[in-house]
This record gives C-alpha cells, structure tokens and sequence, in this order.
C-alpha cells in the first residue's frame, strides 16, 4: 500500500503519544542515577540515591513485598475453587457477581 | 447432582472472604453513612456547594479524560493495527509498558513532565522566560489520568479492531466511500462496543484514582481526596462513608456497562 500522507500523520501522533508514555519513565531512571537533580545530568551519574534508598527503605520494601505474595496467595486459594466450581458447578450458567 | 454438590462447596472460601471482606464493610459503611440524623449527609451532598463541586469537578475530569483518551486510542490504535512497518512491535511495547505502574508512581511522572523542575518547565523557560507548571493542578491530575489510560484503550481498540472484517472496508472503498465516511459508517460503528466497554472502564478508574491525586497536591478537590479528606482531617465518617458509596456506585454502574459490552476489564489502579 502506498504510504500516503495520512500515514505520516498518523505515525507523528503515535510517536508523540509513546513519547508521552516513555519520556517521564526516562527521566525518572537518570534522575534517580544523577548526582544533582537540579543541575542535571552533568554532574555526573551515581548509585548514591538507589544506595540510600535501599538503607533507608528495604523494610517497606520487604514488608510490601511480603504483602503482595500473601495476596497473591490467598486469592489463588480463594479463585482457583472459586473459578472451578463457576466452570463446571450446577449453576455454571448463572453470573455470578466478580469478587475484588 | 451429588457431583455438582461438590462444586458447591468450592464456593465456600470465596463466599467467606467476600462476605468477610466486601459485604460486611458494605454493611457497614451503609449503616454509617445513616447513623448521623438520619442521611443529612446525603442532603448535604446534593446541596452544599463544596460537596457538589467536588462530585462535579471529578465527574467532568474523568468525562473529559475518557473521550480525549479514547480519541488518542481510537488513532493510534487504528494506525497501529492497519499498518505494518519496521518498529512497530517496539512502539506497542512502549504503549502498553505503562500498563504495570501504580498511580502515585504516575504521580510522580506528572511531576517528572510538568513540576516546577519538569520538561515542560524548562520549555517555557526557555521559550518565554517562564515555567510552566502544570502539574500541581487539575490539569496535572488531567496529564496523569491520561497517562494510565491510554494504554489500556489503546490496547482494547487494537484487539478490536483486529477482529474488524475487512470485506466491509473493501466493500466501502469499491462503493466510493472516502476514507472519513469508512471511518465513520464502516469502522467506528464496529468498534463502538469496544470504545464503550474501555471508555467506561477508564470512566469509573478516573473517578476513583487515589494515588496520581494524593502525590500531585492535597488539596485538589476530587471525589476520593474529598473522601480522603472527610474521614482523616475532619473525622466525618458519615459524610466520608456516604460519599464512598456514591463512588462505588457509579464505578459500579460503569463496570456494569463494560461488562454488558462485553468487554474483558483490565483492572487498573490509580
């Protein structure tokens, strides 16, 4: 198919939108990795910030980690058989109201 | 029968963690926003200005939200679908990447984009000696809504639009139709249960965002900070209780809709 002009503009708008979505997740990597935020990225790169992080937060981090597996686990014990019985149960044909 | 019997009781954790965790807080929360003087708070709603501004303001964002996002993801998802070239699987990749972040990280993003030291503000400083701060507004709230929601709208207008029968645009096109009336008599109309199942969904997500809102500023005046507000600050449990159940009610008509359309929800978080 010729590539017309339509597809041009289509393809500038698609490319603005993902920069959209990628260029703050960028900024946010090397803002983490710069020495100094406010004057950019030349003054050099550094793991000081992820470091302190970690020192400062590896128990919330844990703690949110430990929360999101007993989660995940509970809602596997509790859909799995849930899904089951809605599969092949008596009342398979019914809806039943989604479980959040 | 006794076979089915045994499915039955399959059910049972469901029913205990769902009557545990979602019909007794329900209870509650219905008795609580009734304990004071009857439902005044319910009154209060419908008539004190700040609650209705409140409800107003957070109903129009998220209105406008869903229509420029499914704008945006009706062309670029359309594009994407109908057109193969080098690159292509490296641009959805980086549309539905948002997919995976928790709304006060897209907070964050607004701020990275449009803070006082965002990209934006250095444009305007360097284009008219001014920063242009948008983010600590509604329109900052605006920006990140969009955020999480073009992904998601993006992705379900590609998968419906990859199901579109081609014959109806072959037929079209051999009648003499011009690429705006296609588009509007032959694709809109067969992607319209899709817009509708992804429009709602991103409709009661936008309603009820928490995170994106609490990292931008406290004071902005939507539905779940006023929530937020009501029940922290001011102690006001019934009114903050009354206004929980008129946003899980209208998230709760919009997943029914969606649902209705068919469409499999992507559950987002804000």
């Amino acid at each position: 198919m010729k590539k017309g002009m339509f597809f041009y503009l289509q393809l500038a708008f698609t490319l603005l939108i993902c920069a959209f979505l990628i260029v703050p997740v960028f900024m946010s990597i090397t803002a983490g990795l710069t020495n100094n935020y406010f004057v950019g990225i030349r003054s050099g790169l550094t793991f000081r910030w992820v470091e302190q992080v970690w020192g400062m937060y590896s128990n919330t981090i844990w703690l949110t980690m430990k929360i999101a597996l007993v989660t995940t686990l509970v809602n596997l014990c509790v859909g799995v058989p849930c899904a089951l019985c809605l599969l092949f149960g008596a009342h398979s044909k019914q809806s039943i109201g989604h479980f959040r | 029968m006794k076979k089915n019997r045994q499915y039955i009781l399959l059910m049972i954790p469901a029913l205990v963690v769902s009557l545990a965790f979602f019909l007794l807080p329900m209870a509650k929360l219905v008795w609580l926003s009734f304990a004071k003087q009857h439902g005044i708070s319910y009154w209060y709603i419908l008539t004190k200005p700040m609650y209705l501004r409140s409800l107003w303001s957070t109903f129009w964002l998220s209105a406008v939200v869903t229509l420029a996002s499914l704008i945006i993801a009706t062309i670029v998802g359309l594009f994407l679908t109908r057109h193969d070239f080098k690159g292509k699987s490296i641009l959805v990749a980086m549309l539905s990447f948002p997919l995976v972040f928790p709304g006060v990280v897209i907070g964050f993003f607004v701020i990275m984009l449009a803070g006082r030291q965002g990209l934006l503000a250095e444009l305007g400083l360097a284009l008219t000696g001014e920063r242009w701060t948008l983010a600590y507004s509604i329109s900052g709230l605006f920006i990140g809504y969009l955020y999480f929601s073009i992904p998601r709208v993006v992705l379900t207008v590609m998968g419906a639009a990859e199901k579109l029968d081609n014959n109806l645009i072959e037929a079209g096109r051999s009648l003499g139709a011009n690429r705006w009336q296609l588009l509007r008599d032959v694709t809109l109309p067969a992607l319209t249960p899709g817009l509708i199942s992804s429009g709602s969904i991103c409709f009661a997500t936008s309603m009820g965002a928490f995170g994106t809102a609490f990292t931008l500023a406290t004071n902005l005046n939507v539905l779940p900070m006023t929530i937020y507000t009501e029940f922290t600050l001011n102690a006001n449990f019934a009114m903050a209780a009354a206004l929980s159940l008129i946003l899980g009610f209208i998230t709760w008509v919009c997943l029914s809709i969606a649902r209705r359309q068919g469409g499999s929800s992507l559950g987002m978080g804000g």
